[in-house]
């Protein structure tokens, strides 16, 4: 054979095996990359996020991929929930938590301006809660209200014709009073809920359902009064919650946002949206602004 | 036939010494540290603070070291001496041991020990890098077809 074909068979053959030694060193991801996914949740929750002129509502299932995805990163050694959120829908929320539960690796929440309802029942999944001194926490309870208008309907002598096939179809409908059996059957299902959520809480926090349910009245509570009431572990902002993270993992880590980047045309688009809706406000056309009933925690 | 020649000039040795730096630098060095390219000053204390880092940078030395050891001890010449055609051999004028060459390479591990082995050319006879002195080797021209 060749003296020089020998020679770059032998470097083929280093090549190769630097290759080899790297693969069996190092796991699929560098070293060098070590992070903490900080992951906002900012605004409402619900199902599938959206938004409404006033109200800016984020997807809880959006949430739920991002904490999927960022717990099969092998780059992220932790991850850190960055909560300033009154709650949502039930299922805008519980997607959450679910994901919570299925995350293998330190998971921490702070809870910036406010953390309440489903927010809370989200940052109670964590391993630990951080909050400000005055930030809002709690409101452990569900929520079903909303506005009846038959009265007004009344007034401008509009009937409601109903239409339904089964006796509770249009249960909730704003046009029309709710009779004590479907408000009954309303509080029954809140209650169910209600239940649901304080024995999730009360799993998360490590503490018994009693405990939650003493804190379970719907009232808010201040970030200073919550370290000893057992809803939040440690007063403390984000930088704390992710020096916290990283004393979990034992690593230095470099934080990564995970924040939805809103493009200009987005932005545009509900600039747009806005100004529409005052001009259309300004003729007086809007009288009512219909409101389905919609369970929240 | 070939003939060898007795003196080789410096900036031969030089430019074939970079060429197999940079082929080293390729095929070794970057296979094993091309993970490792950080952002941040976070980043680069991770690195240094990993045990990968540390294996890896032991295996870079060992590869480095099979790399001049076999060619030279095999061929009597790496790439670079390819190149600019010229050759190690030990005193005599013949192939050298294993041992010969994995001494006489063993200062290419650290840029500091490499640059402290080539100030000794100053000072040695015949042009020897300290290591060549004490491995009983050196490195003399080629002339092909005389």
């Amino acid at each position: 054979m060749n003296k020089y074909f020998k020679i770059l068979i032998f470097i083929l053959i280093i090549w190769a095996l630097a290759y080899l030694i790297s693969f069996l060193i190092f796991d699929d991801t560098s070293v060098m990359e070590k992070k903490v996914a900080i992951i906002p949740i900012d605004g409402m929750i619900t199902y599938d996020g959206g938004s409404s002129f006033f109200i800016e509502s984020v997807s809880g299932e959006s949430i739920a991929e991002k904490i999927e995805s960022v717990n099969q990163d092998n780059s992220v050694k932790a991850i850190v929930l960055e909560i300033n959120s009154p709650g949502g829908t039930v299922m805008g929320t519980k997607v959450v938590v679910d994901a919570i539960k299925e995350v293998d690796k330190p998971i921490v929440s702070v809870i910036t301006e406010s953390g309440t309802s489903g927010a809370y029942w989200i940052a109670s999944q964590t391993d630990a809660i951080f909050a400000d001194e005055l930030s809002y926490v709690g409101s452990i309870g569900v929520i079903g209200s909303y506005l009846e208008f038959d009265g007004l309907l009344d007034d401008y002598n509009v009937t409601y014709r109903r239409l339904v096939t089964g006796d509770y179809k249009d249960i909730g409908s704003p046009y029309r009073e709710m009779t004590s059996v479907e408000e009954g059957l309303m509080m029954d299902r809140l209650d169910k809920v209600h239940e649901y959520f304080v024995e999730s809480v009360a799993e998360g926090r490590e503490m018994s359902v009693e405990e939650v349910e003493d804190l379970s009245n719907g009232i808010f509570y201040l970030g200073m009064d919550c370290v000893d009431n057992g809803l939040i572990d440690y007063i403390g902002s984000k930088d704390d919650a992710v020096a916290y993270a990283q004393n979990l993992t034992g690593d230095v880590l470099s934080e990564i946002d995970y924040k939805d980047k809103k493009s200009w045309f987005s932005n545009l688009e509900k600039f747009s949206m806005m100004s529409s809706y005052f001009v259309g406000q300004g003729i007086g056309s809007v009288l009512v602004q219909g409101e389905k009933l919609e369970i929240k925690v | 036939m070939k003939k060898v020649v007795k003196v080789v000039p410096l900036w031969k040795r030089i430019f074939a010494y970079v060429i197999d730096a940079i082929l080293i630098s390729i095929i070794i060095a970057s296979p094993l540290m091309i993970k490792e390219t950080g952002e941040s000053f976070t980043d680069f204390v991770n690195l240094v603070l990993s045990s990968e880092f540390w294996v890896a940078t032991i295996m870079v030395g060992v590869l480095t070291m099979v790399y001049w050891t076999f060619l030279e001890w095999k061929f009597g010449q790496s790439v670079g001496k390819i190149f600019f055609k010229i050759k190690s051999v030990n005193v005599n004028d013949k192939q050298m041991s294993v041992s010969q060459a994995f001494i006489r390479n063993l200062s290419k591990l650290s840029s500091v020990i490499l640059f402290l082995d080539v100030l000794y050319m100053l000072i040695s006879k015949g042009n020897l890098r300290f290591f060549e002195k004490i491995s009983n080797t050196k490195v003399v021209g080629v002339v092909e077809g005389e």
